[in-house]
């Protein structure tokens, strides 16, 4: 079974996601904020993060940074934001995502299919 | 009158006295010819102007009146010094009265007691014999005759001073501390002088007898001219190249000024006088608009910076506005989507309907912000396309299917036409989705009943000309085809403005009147095309997007 980690400081789009995941066959991870996040990666080692970028107290950047800083984890990263603007993709992917996504694009199933589709090598 | 016009050409200008009074005068004038000349029109300057030259006309006659040693000339130059101590005395009184204002409405004692007294004490003092009546011959130096209206004058002038003083000290108690400084700097001016004054024309002479500093009168006004002139300039930046015009200017008209003195005929007066005042009245003008363009460009600049700040503020506006909307909606389409789906649990065929609906309505939104943030790109001139090679095949797919629901919640006969193949268009590939989508959703919108069709065909060249797969294709063509409202000739230009709707949008609520706008913009910026096709009012309408094939 697939590990998805969702680290999302948004309480209704993180049952969302977990309906659709846990649907869909997933093992849902979720953690609340980046700092919990840290700490939970390295306890679980997930398949596949998915990582909010606004968040109160370690933002989405904090965390990649610090998870790149500790190399012994590699799990790919998929940041989802409403923010479109071009510094926070370029941000993203510098910091090492895998993908960038708009989160209001996306339905429930919508999201479990991009992020299988990610996961299958496709359309990074 | 002669005589004294012979005694001024004689002038010895290399005595130091002498020197130090021209100077003195120089100054002041160019003091008061600054500060009037940066506002022309406001009391204060004009009254500050009118200060600085009768202390001119008073320094000077002050000084050559110890000069002569014909009685006539003593006793008319005299009386000029004593006219003129009058006036002195009074436009000293009258800047201090009217100090810092830019207009003033004169009380009716200043205009019909107080301005009618100066001038009948003056002019009787001049032409009469109030205070001087006669010159007194003693072993060759004179000495003028005394009347008893020199009390008269001392207690005039006295009052005047001191009635200054009350204001400017009034002034200094009620105004703000931030205020105070103009008026202090003022006070320290006036106290300096008159110290000077006394000093020179009273204790001296009185108390040690040396009345070698009497004609210097013109140097005691110095540092009050000085002081105010930095209390009126305090608060205005004085740019170095403006100074430079000015000086240059007032060098101008003293030199022409100097020349009607030294003139030798009458016609010779009359011609430099007449170029004195040509020369005068261009100087003023120029340095006015030395000074009206500075103040202008620093408005400019002011503006200037104000607006760039307010663009930075509208674009972190449109920022933060757009997160803060679409966060609320992606949570009313994923619940919305969740419930559709059957994630948790079948719904029956209306309430998947319903939820539907709410599914649309919140995606309806989501666009809506997003043509927003791109008009407002658009506009910045900071629109960056991310081109790349593109299947547009695939995003009309996707549209297609994703706008099977709304079309079909309004019970319409959703139609699809895509050929096959790849067409690799060089594109920014979420621009170009949002244009399908904008051009589909109207269609969706703008038709009560009947069909929307979506179809995607090659062409041979870019006028619609529709053929079959052949070798030397060059464009291909997007189209949604309705049997909605149509759009008549003279709205088909006008749909492309921003915030203009067709005929028959009162119908219809939603939409954020930019798409068409947008999309013009988009297709265009792609080397492409965009068409309005329709019969008219009531018979559907075809839109259609035109876009460069590269063969890969």
């Amino acid at each position: 079974m697939k590990k998805i980690m969702i680290i999302e400081d948004d309480k209704d789009l993180q049952e969302i996601y977990r309906l659709n995941f846990e649907l869909a066959g997933y093992e849902v991870l979720q953690e609340f904020d980046g700092l919990d996040g840290i700490s939970s990666v390295v306890d679980n080692k997930p398949d596949i993060i998915l990582l909010d970028v606004m968040m109160p107290n370690m933002d989405g950047f904090a965390f990649l940074k610090a998870m790149k800083d500790n190399t012994s984890i590699n799990v790919p990263v998929v940041v989802c934001s409403n923010l479109s603007d071009k510094e926070t993709y370029a941000k993203a992917v510098s910091a090492g995502a895998v993908s960038v996504l708009l989160k209001v694009d996306y339905s429930g199933k919508q999201l479990v299919d991009k992020i299988g589709h990610i996961m299958n090598g496709v359309d990074i | 009158m002669k005589e004294i016009l012979t005694l001024i050409q004689n002038l010895n200008f290399t005595n130091l006295d002498l020197l130090s009074v021209g100077i003195t005068i120089a100054a002041i004038a160019l003091l008061g010819f600054i500060v009037y000349i940066s506002n022309v029109k406001s009391i204060t300057s004009i009254s500050f102007l009118i200060f600085c030259t009768v202390t001119m006309l008073w320094s000077f006659f002050n000084y050559i009146s110890y000069q002569t040693s014909d009685p006539e000339s003593y006793l008319i130059l005299w009386k000029t010094v004593i006219f003129l101590g009058f006036w002195h005395s009074f436009s000293f009184f009258n800047f201090l009265y009217v100090f810092p204002r830019g207009k003033v409405v004169f009380p009716s004692w200043y205009k019909y007691l107080l301005f009618p007294y100066i001038v009948v004490l003056s002019f009787w003092a001049f032409a009469g014999d109030l205070v001087f009546s006669g010159v007194l011959i003693n072993n060759g130096s004179l000495t003028p005759i005394v009347e008893r209206g020199i009390i008269l004058f001392t207690l005039t002038v006295c009052l005047l001073i001191i009635s200054s003083f009350v204001f400017l000290i009034r002034r200094i108690v009620i105004s703000k501390d931030v205020d105070k400084k103009p008026y202090v700097i003022i006070l320290v001016g006036a106290l300096l002088t008159f110290v000077l004054l006394f000093t020179f024309n009273l204790i001296l002479p009185a108390l040690f007898e040396i009345t070698r500093f009497i004609p210097l009168g013109a140097v005691t006004i110095l540092p009050f001219s000085v002081f105010t002139t930095y209390a009126i300039f305090k608060h205005k930046t004085f740019k170095v190249k403006n100074i430079g015009s000015t000086l240059m200017a007032f060098f101008l008209c003293t030199a022409t000024f100097v020349e009607v003195i030294f003139a030798e005929t009458p016609g010779q007066l009359i011609l430099r006088v007449g170029i004195f005042l040509f020369v005068l009245l261009i100087s003023i003008e120029f340095v006015k608009n030395i000074f009206i363009l500075e103040h202008l460009t620093e408005k400019l600049e002011d503006a200037n910076v104000k607006l760039q700040a307010l663009d930075k503020l509208k674009s972190e506006f449109i920022s933060l506005a757009s997160h803060q909307l679409r966060s609320p909606l992606t949570v009313i389409k994923g619940y919305a989507s969740t419930l559709t789906d059957g994630v948790v649990g079948d719904l029956t065929d209306k309430q998947k309907e319903v939820a539907q609906h709410i599914y649309v309505s919140a995606q309806g939104l989501a666009n809506v912000v997003e043509d927003f943030l791109n008009v407002t790109k658009i506009e910045q001139g900071g629109m960056k396309y991310e081109f790349a090679y593109t299947d547009i095949r695939t995003i009309v797919n996707d549209l297609a299917s994703d706008m099977r629901i709304p079309a079909e919640l309004k019970k319409l006969d959703f139609q699809t036409d895509i050929n096959e193949g790849t067409f690799m268009v060089n594109a920014d590939a979420t621009k170009m989705k949002q244009v399908f989508l904008n051009l589909i959703d109207n269609s969706i919108k703008y038709t009560k009943d009947g069909f929307v069709k979506v179809w995607l065909h090659s062409v041979n060249d870019d006028k619609g000309e529709s053929a079959d797969s052949k070798p030397g294709l060059k464009y291909m063509k997007f189209g949604v085809s309705d049997s909605g409202i149509g759009v008549s000739e003279e709205t088909k230009a006008k749909l492309f403005q921003k915030f203009s709707r067709g005929e028959g949008a009162v119908m219809n609520g939603g939409g954020s009147g930019l798409g068409l706008y947008l999309a013009e913009e988009i297709v265009e910026a792609h080397g492409g095309k965009i068409v309005i096709d329709s019969e008219g009012l009531g018979k559907g309408a075809t839109f259609s997007v035109t876009l460069p094939l590269i063969h890969v």
